[in-house]
């Protein structure tokens, strides 16, 4: 979707339109999911969080001003802000168990592949983690990243591209 | 597989939807009101920071704007190739002196002042005794010159050295690691190219000078008007010797024809051998007569002879005296005369730090230009902070 139809259908879900809100909804949940569980590596906690996202997305539709941002930008954002204020009160990291965490939806290669990429990123450090997600999973473009991170753009990245490197050289040294 | 096809499978693998995507879904749905409305955006805090800094640096700038400055007398501009010429100052100034002396007041010159003169336009004393008719130039030039520099001593030997290359002398000089001080004369005809050779040794930023130049004609009219008188008071003494002279010899010439005359009479006399006693008595007091005569003729001569050379010698004393007299106005001619063909000046120099070398070549109006940059480096940071999304 482009930045002009993602800015119309923020236009309409001002004006009540709650039709728009679902198509919001179904184009940014999956990847805003798929980024809380993998960040949160807790998908009921995960689901909580998603709905404060959504909730405060709404609250927050009045003051929303296209600030060069996108819409999944903005979104992002106030997950991101939901998982700080999370850690925040509790400290608790829950170790990653993907056979727990995981559902019955992905298919056995699905999980292999699945495992292999999180051991990778296991290795890396958490900034690392965190570029690879919002590049890959939240599929954000490196503007909308460099802002979430308070970064500039090209920073971002030379970071995404080392972050790729170290992945490869974690992949061959796992392969070996 | 590459790690990128990896990642890219990896990531959108990830995306899922909640297990109650669907309850989800409706309960947001029901929580959105109406119609939003869109509020006028908050109001942005205000760039504090950007605002102060921008009204400071107009602030600066209009205080280090030439209008507001108050008139000060400024060095020659960092081309450092102006002069300014003191026009005919009046003759009863002191002139600076050096350690060699160069005081030149008997010749009337004025020196330069021994600080750089406060008046950005000095007006000209034109000299009243000077009449238009006499367009001679007998141009003295003074040179000041300063340099700053971060090796004063190297400096000062290169200028002294730069002096004497130019058959120029060296009056004295000082020379510390922060200051530096030489006085000179160079030859006139070659000040400009010696100009050129000094002004070289510094970056134009750091030379400045200053040059005074001065019309020695009335100075050399009055000597010329002495020499005048001079020799107009040797011509009437040489006149008055003359006359002297001629008086003499004709009052010489009567008393001797008297004294020949009287003479004369009296061998007449002595010769007489008359028996007439009467004319024998006569002759008597005639003789006697003679003699007196005789007498008072030989004391006036010696007198006249005395009083002529009495006089003589007054007059040869006075020709004399007129004669030195002369040779010392030629002398001070000819001092004047030196002094145009000699360029005198002072060339000082002072050490500058780094902080000193920018402010030199940046404008005058730099910290505003600071102020600005920094105002919009504040604005663009506040900018970018007011981008984080408020919930």
């Amino acid at each position: 979707m482009s930045y002009s139809d993602e800015l119309a259908l923020i236009t309409k879900i001002q004006q009540g339109d709650k039709q728009a809100l679902g198509k919001l909804w179904d184009i940014f949940t999956p990847k805003l999911f798929g980024y809380l569980v993998n960040t949160l590596k807790d998908r009921a906690l995960a689901e909580d969080l998603l709905q404060s996202t959504w909730l405060n997305a709404i609250k927050a539709l009045p003051r929303f001003e296209p600030r060069g941002m996108s819409v999944g930008g903005w979104l992002f954002a106030i997950a991101k802000n939901e998982c700080r204020q999370h850690w925040r009160k509790d400290n608790r990291e829950v170790p990653l168990d993907l056979t727990v965490h995981d559902t019955a939806q992905n298919k056995s290669n699905e999980l292999v592949t699945k495992l292999a990429v999180e051991k990778i990123l296991a290795t890396l450090s958490t900034d690392d983690q965190e570029i690879l997600r919002l590049r890959y999973i939240a599929d954000l473009p490196t503007t909308d990243i460099a802002k979430l991170l308070n970064l500039n753009f090209a920073t971002v990245r030379v970071r995404i591209h080392r972050a790729i490197s170290r992945a490869r050289k974690s992949l061959i040294t796992q392969n070996l | 597989m590459t790690i990128h096809q990896l990642l890219t499978s990896w990531g959108q693998k990830q995306r899922q939807l909640p297990l109650q995507h669907d309850q989800l879904k409706n309960n947001l749905m029901s929580q959105l009101p109406p119609a939003t409305p869109h509020l006028a955006t908050a109001s942005q805090p205000m760039p504090w920071l950007s605002l102060a800094l921008t009204g400071v640096a107009v602030i600066l700038f209009i205080a280090t704007s030439p209008t507001f400055k108050t008139s000060r007398y400024k060095d020659t501009p960092t081309n450092g190739n102006t002069s300014r010429d003191s026009v005919l100052r009046p003759a009863d100034e002191k002139s600076i002196s050096t350690d060699l002396g160069l005081a030149t007041g008997s010749s009337g010159f004025v020196g330069m002042p021994s600080i750089i003169d406060p008046s950005p336009y000095p007006f000209p004393i034109p000299s009243p005794d000077v009449p238009i008719t006499d367009t001679r130039e007998f141009i003295k030039t003074n040179y000041n010159a300063t340099m700053r520099t971060r090796e004063v001593e190297t400096l000062i030997q290169r200028v002294q050295t730069t002096i004497r290359g130019f058959g120029g002398r060296v009056d004295s000089s000082s020379s510390s690691k922060e200051r530096g001080y030489v006085t000179f004369a160079v030859p006139a005809n070659s000040f400009e190219v010696f100009r050129t050779q000094i002004k070289d040794l510094v970056p134009n930023a750091f030379f400045s000078e200053q040059t005074y130049t001065q019309n020695l004609l009335p100075q050399k009219q009055s000597i010329e008007q002495q020499l005048a008188q001079i020799e107009k008071i040797i011509s009437q003494l040489n006149l008055d010797k003359e006359r002297l002279t001629a008086a003499h010899n004709q009052t010489v010439a009567t008393f001797r024809a008297k004294q020949t005359a009287v003479a004369k009479e009296l061998t007449a006399i002595r010769a007489d051998q008359t028996t007439d006693p009467i004319k024998k008595e006569a002759n008597r007091q005639r003789e006697q007569e003679l003699i007196k005569q005789q007498n008072n003729l030989n004391t006036r001569m010696v007198n006249e002879n005395a009083n002529y050379n009495s006089n003589l010698k007054s007059l040869d004393y006075q020709l004399q005296q007129a004669g030195v007299r002369k040779d010392d106005n030629k002398k001070q001619d000819q001092r004047v005369l030196d002094n145009v063909a000699t360029v005198q000046g002072t060339i000082s120099l002072t050490w500058i730090s780094y902080p000193e070398i920018i402010s030199l070549y940046l404008p005058d109006y730099w910290p505003s230009i600071l102020l600005i940059i920094a105002a919009v480096v504040a604005y663009v940071v506040h900018y970018r902070r007011s981008q984080v999304i408020a919930i």
